[in-house]
């Protein structure tokens, strides 16, 4: 199932792109995708445990499964204002 | 009106944005780039958004504080990009008929922004360049005016540090102490008794 994931400031930088298409199986759930991630990019690592999780552009838990194809958001604790 | 914008805000078009004949009271709140922060020097800030769910959970604001005060009409801007110091980051304004439910309505629309909308901000310092730790975001119809208190107000203390009231002079400190004792007791009786 191929998904686009959305990724933001120090996740961003971290990755080095705002945006990354990834395939992954389906029912693969929210949080898994950070891990996924994390393998590739070391650095996630630290944030995993701080990370909120929006799907289409509405806000999930992260045990929150991926059902079909679309856009996973890893939202690092906000900082606005 | 709800926006997201690179260019630099207009408090005046904002304000334009609300009051009628009908709104005694108007607040306009604006956020602007501080030159510190935790005792460190600040040259600019860059704010980055989730525009689509940003905007949403503005939206989203906007809605929460309609119904929680009688306002009228309400105006939420945020930038982003890169800012100066002094630059205003974000402008809210809010209309009522009465001044008190306009102060509170934005006080709770700009404590709820900073919780629940999904933008980061940078700080550019003579040292380097560091994202500004944020709190996990939350959900706008869940926020209480209780929890919204700025942790800068409230000095955050372990529960058993904190002095939920004081029992000096009252009857049942004594009892207290006495249940507290006999409990010790039986508990060093028991000790003794296993070994």
């Amino acid at each position: 199932m191929k998904i686009t994931v959305q990724l933001f400031a120090i996740l961003r930088e971290a990755a080095g792109a705002g945006q990354l298409d990834l395939d992954v199986p389906a029912q693969t759930t929210a949080r898994q995708v950070a891990q996924i991630l994390a393998e590739r990019f070391p650095k996630f690592r630290a944030h995993l445990n701080t990370l909120s999780f929006a799907v289409n552009g509405e806000i999930v838990s992260a045990e929150t499964k991926i059902t079909s194809p679309g856009e996973v958001a890893l939202l690092p604790p906000v900082s606005g204002g | 009106m709800i926006r997201i914008t690179t260019n630099s805000i207009n408090p005046a078009d904002v304000l334009a944005q609300v009051g009628d004949d009908s709104s005694g009271g108007v607040v306009l709140f604006l956020g602007q780039t501080r030159d510190h922060s935790r005792g460190e020097k600040v040259i600019g800030l860059e704010y980055e958004a989730y525009e689509n769910l940003a905007l949403k959970q503005m939206e989203k604001i906007a809605a929460e504080t309609r119904q929680r005060w009688p306002i009228r009409t309400i105006a939420i801007v945020h930038r982003t990009g890169y800012l100066k110091v002094g630059e205003i980051s974000v402008a809210i304004a809010v209309a009522c008929a009465h001044r008190g439910e306009a102060f509170e309505a934005c006080r709770f629309a700009i404590d709820t922004l900073k919780k629940t909308v999904p933008i980061w901000k940078k700080e550019f310092r003579p040292d380097g360049s560091f994202w500004v730790e944020g709190v996990p975001i939350q959900i706008v119809e869940k926020m209480t005016t209780e929890n919204l208190t700025e942790s800068s107000e409230k000095p955050q203390l372990p529960w058993w540090q904190e002095t939920v009231g004081m029992f000096k002079d009252d009857p049942a400190f004594d009892k207290i102490v006495e249940l507290a004792q006999a409990i010790r007791e039986k508990e060093r009786r028991e000790a003794e008794q296993a070994e």
